[in-house]
């Protein structure tokens, strides 16, 4: 295990602090992330990992619970046709989001501090789509004819319809669930080589050797492999902005007073962004600990991403605020209620909880000492998340609860298996996430020493003082 | 158990006996039997052993199905007068000629409610029944119904329907349950009728009454009453006093009133007849005539009456009384030919002083145009005085039409009622009846808490019950006698307007039931069926042949000869005597609230109870289903700090009851009305556990008003309501103008914007994202006309019949998930939040089906294309094809689609489906559904409509497609059709003729609903026209319907 590097900001003005902290080389690097897929997993981990499987069987029996029985399970009636359900992926898919941020647009942008993060917030994204693809899945009523939403062809000339946001929702999910995993996956690659490498068993050694495929680390090799990943990085790129956009789209498109509006596509991707930041920092704030990465996964890492919660999370303050000021601009009255009754009506809870959670929290990483408090960090990243939830459950409750005829008005309440569903998707992201720590090299060794000192024996030859000269977070 | 189909029960019930084995093989069932025990041997003899009591099969089988139907096929053979029905039961050997599987079939029946009768036309298909709809030809009905008309189907194939006779808590067979009656008729004629009574309900027909007269005449010393729980018996009593010493039943034509003042009468929802009364309404409340009649309505509870008046006004049924009387004094004033002194000066609140004198005006000018209805829970003095005024008006014979009673029997009307049910239990407890015959109804359940009947009855040493259901009184009697259904067997009726009617049944009795024309037979020592007994009624009241009695049966109906109906009416001489006297005998009812008893919306005073049609359809009031909700005024409930759903104690004297309380706007303060009929202790599959029995405060005492006095006992549960909230909310859902505010500004409904800048329907150029769906055959649309609307409800149920809709129970409902793909929105005009003052309110209401969408939400958010644009424009729902994103029903602005949250037709017993109409599909849990404009009526008028060679037949053919909402309803108030057809030229119609759809959607009060977010809705609404009397003030119109000038609108109002 590495040695506990000693954590302090380093930050002094003009210069950076390293991305690295103590006195790592090479050797030390791969010892470091090789070893926790190689030494035997302790009890801590095992309590962790068996807590969050219970947790999946959480999820595994609601449902088994939702299909027997049906969607009828849920507190769902004829006026409130989504609530928790789309309200679960929506959050699942918004945190989706930073693990490819980081990795294709944080890679494009050259910001070098991604490298020791980038691994696990991929695999996060990964963990996060699948937690959301089981919501389209399971919410619709006949779950087994889910199939028809894809344009099979068939001999009954059934096609699916494309002016249905829901369909381009599974084009573009898929499509984002199959670029991250491949680029996840490239990723990957030199660093199961390595375990590979380092191979004491012949199973270990069959198994990663299988998945590196053949990765030799040759200079023909890493040219590939950099132009692979570049070019994975521009077509993950767009995707990051389309998914969310895509997303917001269902509601966009709608009729619904408080979802019919055009600021919703940059809204939510912010969102998504600002969401998926904040997992990462919890996620983050845990692992370096546990897995004993704190000189790898920096405080100034976890500052950065803070800093990206500060911008997003003002930029979804600016967008609740400008909803507001074209519901009544926009002069039409269905809209203007529909705002009131989100700040005033029976869900005004939901709403200042989001309100308070989502702007007024992460305000406080305008100061430094926060940004570098573990404690604070940990605790607002939290709080984000509650509060983006809370939004997609005002976006969609509150709009579809009080729509344009009083009569059909009702009160959303949610049954025990709307809860265990959202609980049990938890347990399915937290169980894939501690078999990847054990399993798969959290951080991306290769990329790591590739912004070590080590790694530019001619030091300071092209950027002055600054390692990373763009690298400002 | 056994399960036998009928047939086989029949046969073995002749107790055939078991052939002997010839070979010498011994042939056992048991190690006893092998043994020759004696008690085996009995039990082997007895058919049906003793230790598995006989329970008779508690589902129809395929086979047993197949029996009935060729019975009511033989018999639908016979009726059509080619030779005399058979009653066997036998399955096709040949079929009936013009039968043509699957094809749906109509016959001509009729249904006694309400006290009178209304004229079908039932569905059948495959020989059995499956929709009812009234006779358009029948003189009353006109084709109307209302929903406990619609919904009594469920009842024949009710799965807790009592499916034997039964002795001692125990299943009999018919046999031996004819054994018994022939002992009974053995024993009575042996005493003349000593110590036998009869206890008859409101039964309208004219065989049950013709037997009746047989036993007070044969069995002499016999005695006949009669009782219901909610009867007519005070407005008989009075006629009978007031005029020719007869009691007289009366009906309503509101087709030739020009004013009605309705003094506590649902006489459009739950008394007289709704269905004649509704039809007559609508034929005046047509502004486009021009020959609106104005409607007073006084009332304490909110009713569908009240709903459909011009002026509403709130008072407590103990003072009606007041107010009829200053009606009678201010007519006098205002120079109506009406006795004076009748009348009096009762102190009256100042609106109460002006509501009164301006209806009087109104009436006095009318004449014999004038219309006084009273409601049956007023006593006999009043009905005394309200026919007074109607005979001084001159309207009796114009508006009020006399009818004689089928039943001669009852000319002493003492024997009616609660006063004849309290002389029966006296004559019971003191041994002077020992054996009772109770035909029908359910008196230990409803009759007055103080007579104790059940005591009473336990003392008769014969009891015998015929009723549908093994019900409270039926578990009381020494023998229950299954009644048969109106649909299984022959009976006849008559309306109150003196129109009669044969009910012929449209299958062979399910489970062998009696009528009570058949058991009084028995009684009487006859054998006939109750084919043989209404045809000798008819040969002998009606004079009729076999031939003209199959015309009868076909058309349904027959209007006998005037004089027949009722004495002329010049003889009907007012005794001012009598009507001075019956006055002088109406007590005041004191206390500090009233407390009012009203049939159950749901179960009307009982016998609906195992309904789910009924007890889920959202009652008029507050929309509740599931459950008994006593009415209050909102004052009331701030009085008593209870809100809806909490429980009241109500108590009367000494008796109590709690019972859960919903706020009524509308109820009159210090009074609480208590729907009578739930909280049945009968098991069913619907109404066990449903639901208060407020029997319990009910005495003869105070039978229909009692003084009482209410207070909150506890807190309670959310009543299971299917609309939370009745604010529009300033949104121009329903719009309503005065006459004159029509006729100065006639387009006004269709070009309302708000005022406030900014308000609704205001909105920038709507333009279409795609190309106009082209219609070059038909295009379909529907409009409602508000004016007409009452909220009854009726269309409701009738959808549910037709397309097999589910009933999702207390849960679903309280969740939100009722199915009902029509629903009537009501609303009151007010504010959110400000709900003091409420309680004067108008309501205002609003049928909302799907609304076809030219730009259909919907349809472009199925990312499977499950719901699409017909070529017709219907938006379609593929059942098959769905798999339930349920992303619709999100983006439907008018939240109009149901999804099947779960499988609600996995319960359905065996018989329940087989009212389901085989043309729709029954849908799977997991899919959506909706109004489909009954494609399966349009596409049906289509296949009719090929076959014609003239395309102008064909026309018609299609002119003749109604939805199942559009033909059930009273007021004629829907209206479906072709848009592109232009209908008949007006000169062409017929003088009832509607006007087609196509005219209608044009009217210049003819708006869509949301129209500014592009739907382009295919239903349209009328504007509800009122006709006020400007003398008065006016109630609030619904909001959003401000009758201010209309402004032009801002930009293009696009298309509607």
């Amino acid at each position: 295990m590495a040695t506990s590097a000693p954590v302090t900001p380093g930050d002094t003005p003009g210069t950076r602090a390293k991305l690295v902290l103590g006195q790592p080389t090479f050797k030390t690097v791969n010892e470091d992330i090789a070893s926790i897929v190689e030494s035997k997993p302790t009890p801590k981990y095992l309590l962790g990992l068996m807590f969050a499987a219970s947790i999946l069987l959480v999820m595994v029996g609601s449902l088994v619970k939702l299909v027997y029985s049906g969607v009828g399970v849920w507190g769902l009636d004829n006026t409130v046709f989504w609530a928790w359900d789309i309200t679960g992926f929506v959050f699942w898919i918004g945190i989706g989001h930073a693990g490819t941020l980081i990795s294709a647009i944080l890679f494009l942008f050259r910001q070098k501090w991604r490298t020791s993060i980038n691994r696990a917030a991929e695999a996060m994204t990964i963990f996060a789509v699948m937690a959301a693809g089981i919501y389209p899945a399971f919410h619709v009523g006949r779950v087994w004819l889910l199939y028809w939403v894809f344009p099979v062809p068939n001999q009954m000339s059934m096609w699916p319809n494309f002016k249905s946001p829901l369909l381009w929702d599974v084009f573009a999910v898929s499509t984002y669930a199959t670029v991250s995993i491949l680029f996840w996956y490239l990723g990957l690659v030199p660093d199961l080589a390595t375990i590979r490498d380092r191979a004491k068993t012949k199973l270990r050694y069959l198994i990663y050797g299988i998945l590196s495929l053949g990765w030799r680390g040759s200079h023909r090799g890493w040219l590939s492999y950099e132009k692979a990943y570049l070019i994975l990085a521009g077509l993950s790129t767009p995707l990051v902005l389309s998914v969310h956009t895509v997303v917001s789209f269902d509601f966009a498109t709608s009729v619904v007073p408080g979802w019919h509006t055009t600021i919703f596509p940059p809204y939510f991707v912010a969102g998504a962004i600002f969401s998926g930041f904040a997992m990462v920092i919890t996620l983050m704030i845990v692992a370096r600990k546990v897995l004993g990465l704190e000189h790898m996964i920096t405080i100034r890492h976890l500052e950065n991403m803070s800093k990206i919660i500060l911008a997003t999370g003002s930029m979804v303050g600016y967008a609740y605020a400008i909803e507001f000021f074209i519901a009544w601009y926009g002069a039409v009255e269905y809209e203007r209620y529909a705002f009131l009754n989100r700040m005033f009506g029976p869900y005004w809870w939901a709403y200042w909880s989001m309100v308070s959670c989502n702007v007024i929290f992460p305000q406080l990483f305008w100061f430094k000492k926060v940004r570098t408090s573990i404690p604070a960090l940990f605790a607002i990243s939290i709080v984000v998340n509650i509060g983006m939830w809370f939004e997609r459950f005002v976006i969609i409750v509150t709009s579809l609860h009080r729509d344009y005829i009083p009569s059909s008005w009702t009160y959303f309440t949610p049954s025990i298996w709307d809860i265990s569903l959202f609980v049990g998707t938890f347990g399915l992201f937290l169980t894939m996430f501690l078999l990847f720590c054990k399993f798969l090299p959290v951080i991306a060794a290769s990329e790591v020493k590739g912004v070590m000192p080590q790694a530019d024996p001619h030091g300071d030859d092209h950027h002055g003082k600054d390692e990373e000269a763009h690298a400002h977070g | 158990m056994k399960r036998l189909p009928i047939a086989d029960q029949i046969k073995q019930n002749g107790h055939a006996a078991p052939s002997e084995p010839t070979d010498g093989t011994i042939w056992f069932q048991t190690v006893a039997e092998l043994h020759d025990d004696p008690k085996v041997a009995e039990q082997r003899a007895r058919e049906f052993p003793e230790d598995e009591p006989y329970a008779p099969p508690d589902g129809v089988d395929r086979r047993t199905f197949m029996t009935l139907m060729g019975a009511s096929m033989a018999l639908a053979a016979g009726v059509s007068g080619c030779r005399k029905p058979e009653e066997l039961i036998v399955p096709f050997s040949k079929q009936p000629e013009g039968f043509i599987p699957g094809k749906s079939e109509y016959y001509a029946t009729a249904i006694p409610i309400y006290g009178t009768a209304v004229g079908l036309l039932v569905e059948s298909v495959d020989g059995r029944p499956i929709k009812i709809e009234g006779n358009p030809d029948h003189p009353d009905s006109k084709g109307g119904t209302t929903s406990l008309i619609q919904a009594s189907i469920l009842d024949l194939y009710d799965p807790n329907r009592s499916k034997s006779p039964k002795s001692g808590g125990k299943d009999i067979p018919h046999e031996e349950a004819e054994k018994q009656l022939a002992a009974v008729a053995k024993a009575m004629v042996a005493k003349q009728g000593h110590g036998l009574a009869v206890l008859a309900e409101e039964h309208r027909s004219p065989t049950t009454a013709r037997h009746l007269d047989r036993v007070a005449t044969s069995l002499n010393f016999s005695k006949v009453r009669r009782f219901e729980a909610f009867g007519r018996e005070n407005q008989r009593t009075a006629w009978h006093n007031v005029f020719i010493g007869q009691p007289l039943d009366i009906s309503f034509d509101l087709s030739a009133a020009d004013v009605v003042v309705i003094l506590d009468a649902d006489i459009l929802g739950s008394e007289s007849n709704p269905v004649r009364n509704s039809k007559g309404f609508a034929a005046r409340r047509n502004v486009d005539k021009g020959n609106m009649s104005r409607i007073y309505v006084a009332e304490p509870c909110p009713t569908v009456t009240g709903h459909a008046a011009d002026h509403r006004l709130r008072v407590q049924a103990r003072r009606v009384g007041d107010l009829l009387k200053a009606l009678a004094s201010a007519l006098v004033a205002a120079g109506a030919p009406i006795a004076d002194g009748l009348g009096g000066t009762p102190t009256l609140s100042d609106a109460e002083k002006k509501w009164v004198t301006a209806a009087a005006k109104d009436l006095a000018k009318a004449g014999k145009k004038g219309l006084v209805a009273l409601g049956n829970r007023q006593p006999p003095g009043l009905h005394a005085l309200a026919a007074a005024l109607n005979h001084g008006l001159g309207s009796i014979g114009t508006t009020v039409l006399p009818s004689l009673p089928p039943d001669g029997v009852f000319t002493n009307v003492a024997a009616e009622g609660v006063s004849g049910l309290a002389q029966l239990v006296e004559e019971l407890n003191s041994g002077a009846v020992d054996t009772l015959l109770i035909l029908g109804g359910n008196p230990v359940f409803n009759a007055p808490v103080d007579l104790k009947f059940g005591e009473a009855l336990k003392k008769a040493k014969t009891s015998i019950h015929v009723s549908s259901h093994y019900d409270e009184t039926s578990e009381l009697c020494t023998l229950h006698i299954n009644r048969a259904h109106f649909l299984e067997s022959w009976s006849d009726a008559v309306s109150d307007s003196g129109v009669h009617s044969v009910i012929q049944p449209l299958i062979a009795p399910m489970y062998g039931g009696k009528t009570d024309a058949e058991v009084l037979e028995r009684v009487l020592g006859g054998k006939r069926s109750a084919y043989d007994l209404v045809l000798s009624t008819w040969s002998k009241v009606q004079k009729l042949d076999s031939k003209g009695f199959a015309a009868v049966v076909h058309d349904g109906y027959l209007v006998p000869p005037r004089e027949q109906i009722a004495p002329e009416i010049e003889t009907l001489a007012l005794n001012a005597a009598m009507v001075s006297q019956g006055l002088g005998s109406v007590t005041a009812v004191a206390g500090e609230t009233e407390v009012l008893f009203a049939p159950d919306p749901h179960a009307y005073d009982g016998r609906f109870a195992n309904n789910g049609w009924l007890m889920e359809l959202p009652d008029p009031i507050f929309r509740a289903t599931w459950g008994t909700v006593a009415a209050i005024s909102h004052a009331t409930a701030k009085k008593l700090g209870v809100v809806d759903g909490d429980l009241v104690e109500v108590s009367i004297g000494e008796t109590k009851v709690n019972v859960p309380i919903g706020i009524a706007f509308g109820h009159a303060d210090d009074s609480i009305t208590l729907p009578v009929g739930l909280g049945r202790r009968l098991k069913g599959r619907i109404c066990e556990g449903v639901g208060v029995d407020v029997n319990a405060v009910r005495a003869s005492k105070g039978w229909f008003i009692a003084g009482g006095a209410v207070k909150k006992a506890a807190a309670g549960e959310k009543l299971a309501v299917t609309q939370g909230h009745f604010v529009m909310e300033g949104r121009p859902l329903i719009r309503q103008q005065t006459v004159e505010q029509h006729k100065a500004n006639p387009t006004w409904g269709r070009d309302y914007v708000s005022e406030k800048p900014g308000g609704f329907a205001i909105h920038p150029p709507l333009v279409n994202s795609w190309e106009d769906w082209q219609y070059h055959g038909h295009k379909w649309g529907m409009t409602f006309d508000l004016s007409l609307c009452t909220g009854c409800m009726t269309c409701v149920t009738a959808c549910q019949a037709e397309n097999n809709i589910p009933v999702v129970g207390a849960a679903g409902v309280l969740k939100s998930r009722e199915m009902h793909w029509l629903r009537i929105d009501r609303y009151f005009a007010g504010k959110a939040g400000q709900v003091d003052g409420l309680d004067d309110a108008q309501a205002a209401l609003m049928p909302l089906p799907c609304q076809h969408c030219e730009m259909a939400p919907c349809e472009q958010v199925c990312p499977v294309n499950a719901t699409s644009h017909s070529p017709e424009g219907i938006n379609e729902m593929t059942y098959n094809r769905c798999i339930g994103t349920k992303y619709c029903g999100n983006n439907c602005p008018y939240k109009v689609r149901r999804f099947n949250y779960f499988n609600w037709n996995k319960d359905h017993p065996e018989e329940h489906k087989l009212v389901l109409n085989p043309d729709v599909t029954v849908r799977y849990r997991g899919v959506m559904e909706k109004c489909s404009f009954c494609v399966q009526r349009v596409n049906e008028g289509k296949i009719a409509a090929k076959k014609q060679k003239d395309p102008s037949a064909a026309r018609e053919v299609m002119r003749g497609v109604q939805t199942a909402c559009q033909q059930a309803c009273p007021t004629n108030a829907i209206t479906f059709g072709d848009l592109n057809d232009p209908g008949r030229a007006p000169d062409q119609r017929g003088p009832e003729e509607r006007r087609p759809v196509s005219e209608l959607a044009s009217l210049g009060r003819a708006y869509g609903i949301l129209t500014e977010i592009n739907t382009r809705p295919r239903v349209t609404y009328l504007a509800r026209i009122t006709n006020p009397n400007p003398e008065l003030p006016q109630a609030a119109p619904p909001i959003g319907a401000q009758p201010a000038a209309a402004h032009a609108a801002p930009a293009s109002k696009g298309e509607h």
